[in-house]
């Protein structure tokens, strides 16, 4: 953590002193300027993604991963709020500390999560709440990172029931609620940290889950290495990254993150008009139902006569997918997709479509799924100021010559 | 001021280091110079939004359409939620500076 603290230091200071960032590190740091935003780089355990941002570092996943239901480790999505991120983790010093409205608080090692408690799997899709956020730009640009579709990702996550630790230091019954934060820090004091909070019956009775690995390996570092909370179903808000603190509460948590962030529309669509304030909102929670095109590439030039597979992905908020519909005449007909295996009702769900064009010129291929609740995806979905659950029909131009 | 410039550069290098000891993970992240845009003001908004995150965050906020009054309206949500300590006149001027160079009508 040291070169990077010296790092914000540095850059504090130097704007501070009026000098830009650019005149000290005009020869040594690769350059990025407007045009070429965002650019594709690699990052430490991270092949070449998407960078949006690298302080904090915000990496999406191109889409080409989407056309499997397992998104490697080393492709996975990275978010983070404040750029004070863990980037150092010495694990015999690492505690999970859990206090507040408990009988006994308790302080764990990563080995006393290992050896007291029974671990569990399960396939989830983690997805942020913004992504395809630039898809409403077409109205009104919300504010936020312009994620395209890689802001997601599906991987086995493995680790402990949060009801197990729960009530291993035991939650006293006037408890409301369970707050969580991890490692990362805001870099400068003023700025609230992330502290977001459950309510006691979700953390008790649904199948959360403290992960400390996925796909089989530890957690990435920034994916947040040791310990990851996993809400199946919800938007990634809600996971909180090296999870260290976790408090149970007897009132609300109340500050920025749980009273201002990450609230939607509280309506039917979660939506207004474009640049309109909501009247009433509400916490973000479960995901919509969505499919994205993993292959072919957009603007995928075939000749004619050249049979055409189009794959992807879909999941839901974990009633899971019961049907993924294809177009290829813009939207007026609807072809049944074939299926993957079934990994769970948390995962992705691989789809694909063969089909052969009949004539020479463009094709919109559109994709859309339906889930087991009879939810189904919109042309477009409506505007929030904050850019968030974008589960717009997806779609790609095949060019046939 | 050296020992830092050498310390930052270190940082570029994009290797995943497992130090000896198998308990300490651990990453260098690398960094990019943002080139922004000439402008008036560019240098109260280099002074004033750089210390919490990149201005990838306001190349991305400058693709779309912009709507009404977008750049007002991040600025006080820095200064309001976030707590950036800015003075009323420079959010006046970092505004100005964005709204001329980053913003699609
Ligand atoms: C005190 C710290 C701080 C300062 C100084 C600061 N910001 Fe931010 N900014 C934040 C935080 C925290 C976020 C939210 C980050 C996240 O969730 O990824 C943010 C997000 C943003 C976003 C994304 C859109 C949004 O509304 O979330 C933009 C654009 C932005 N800042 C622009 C600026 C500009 C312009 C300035 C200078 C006036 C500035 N920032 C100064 C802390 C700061």
């Amino acid at each position: 953590m040291d070169s990077r603290r010296d790092f914000l230091k540095k850059s504090i200071f130097l704007a501070v002193g009026g000098l830009t960032l650019k005149n000290a590190f005009a020869d040594e740091v690769p350059t990025i300027d407007f045009q070429e935003y965002p650019k594709t780089v690699k990052y430490p355990e991270k092949t070449d993604l998407i960078m949006y941002s690298d302080r904090p570092p915000l990496l999406e996943t191109p889409r080409s991963y989407f056309s499997k239901a397992i998104t490697p480790n080393d492709a996975f999505f990275v978010r983070w709020h404040l750029s004070n991120i863990p980037t150092e983790v010495n694990l015999k010093e690492w505690r999970l500390k859990i206090t507040g409205n408990v009988k006994n608080p308790v302080s764990l090692s990563m080995e006393d999560l290992k050896s007291l408690f029974e671990p569990v799997s399960y396939y989830a899709v983690l997805q942020c709440s913004g992504n395809g956020r630039s898809f409403f730009e077409k109205s009104q640009t919300s504010l936020g990172i312009q994620w395209k579709h890689g802001a997601m990702g599906n991987a086995l996550w493995t680790g402990v029931r949060l009801s197990d630790v729960l009530n291993y230091a035991g939650v006293k019954k006037d408890s409301i609620e369970v707050a969580f934060s991890g490692l990362d820090k805001a870099p400068y004091p003023e700025t609230p940290n992330v502290e977001r909070s459950l309510h006691i019956d979700k953390c008790l009775y649904e199948d959360l889950i403290l992960a400390y690995e996925m796909n089989g390996e530890p957690i990435p570092m920034l994916n947040g290495f040791p310990l990851r909370l996993i809400v199946p179903g919800w938007y990634a808000t809600h996971w909180i990254k090296s999870v260290t603190n976790i408090m149970v509460l007897n009132q609300e948590l109340k500050n920025f993150w749980m009273e201002t962030a990450y609230h939607i529309p509280d309506n039917a669509c979660h939506c207004v008009e474009p640049g309109e304030k909501p009247k009433k909102a509400r916490m973000i929670t479960q995901m919509n139902v969505k499919s994205v095109i993993g292959t072919p590439e957009d603007n995928t030039v075939v000749k004619l006569g050249q049979v055409i597979k189009v794959a992807g992905v879909a999941f839901d908020q974990g009633y899971g997918i019961s049907d993924v519909l294809v177009s290829i005449d813009g939207g007026k007909s609807w072809k049944q997709a074939s299926l993957g295996p079934d990994l769970g009702r948390y995962s992705f769900r691989e789809w694909f479509f063969y089909f052969k064009p009949q004539n020479k010129g463009e094709i919109k291929v559109m994709v859309k799924a339906i889930n087991k609740n009879g939810e189904t995806q919109p042309f477009e979905a409506g505007w929030n100021p904050g850019g968030y659950m974008w589960n717009g029909i997806d779609s790609i131009t095949i060019k046939v010559f | 001021m050296k020992k830092l410039l050498i310390l930052s550069l270190t940082a570029l290098s994009i290797s995943f280091v497992k130090a000896e000891e198998k308990d300490i993970y651990k990453i260098d992240l690398p960094y990019y110079n943002w080139q922004m845009k000439e402008g008036k003001y560019k240098d109260v908004f280099e002074q004033n939004c750089l210390m919490c995150h990149s201005p990838g965050y306001i190349f991305g906020q400058a693709k779309g359409k912009s709507g009404k009054d977008m750049w007002r309206t991040v600025v006080y949500q820095m200064i309001d939620e976030f707590k950036a300590p800015i003075s009323k006149e420079n959010a006046e001027k970092i505004i100005q500076y964005l709204n001329e160079n980053y913003t699609n009508k």
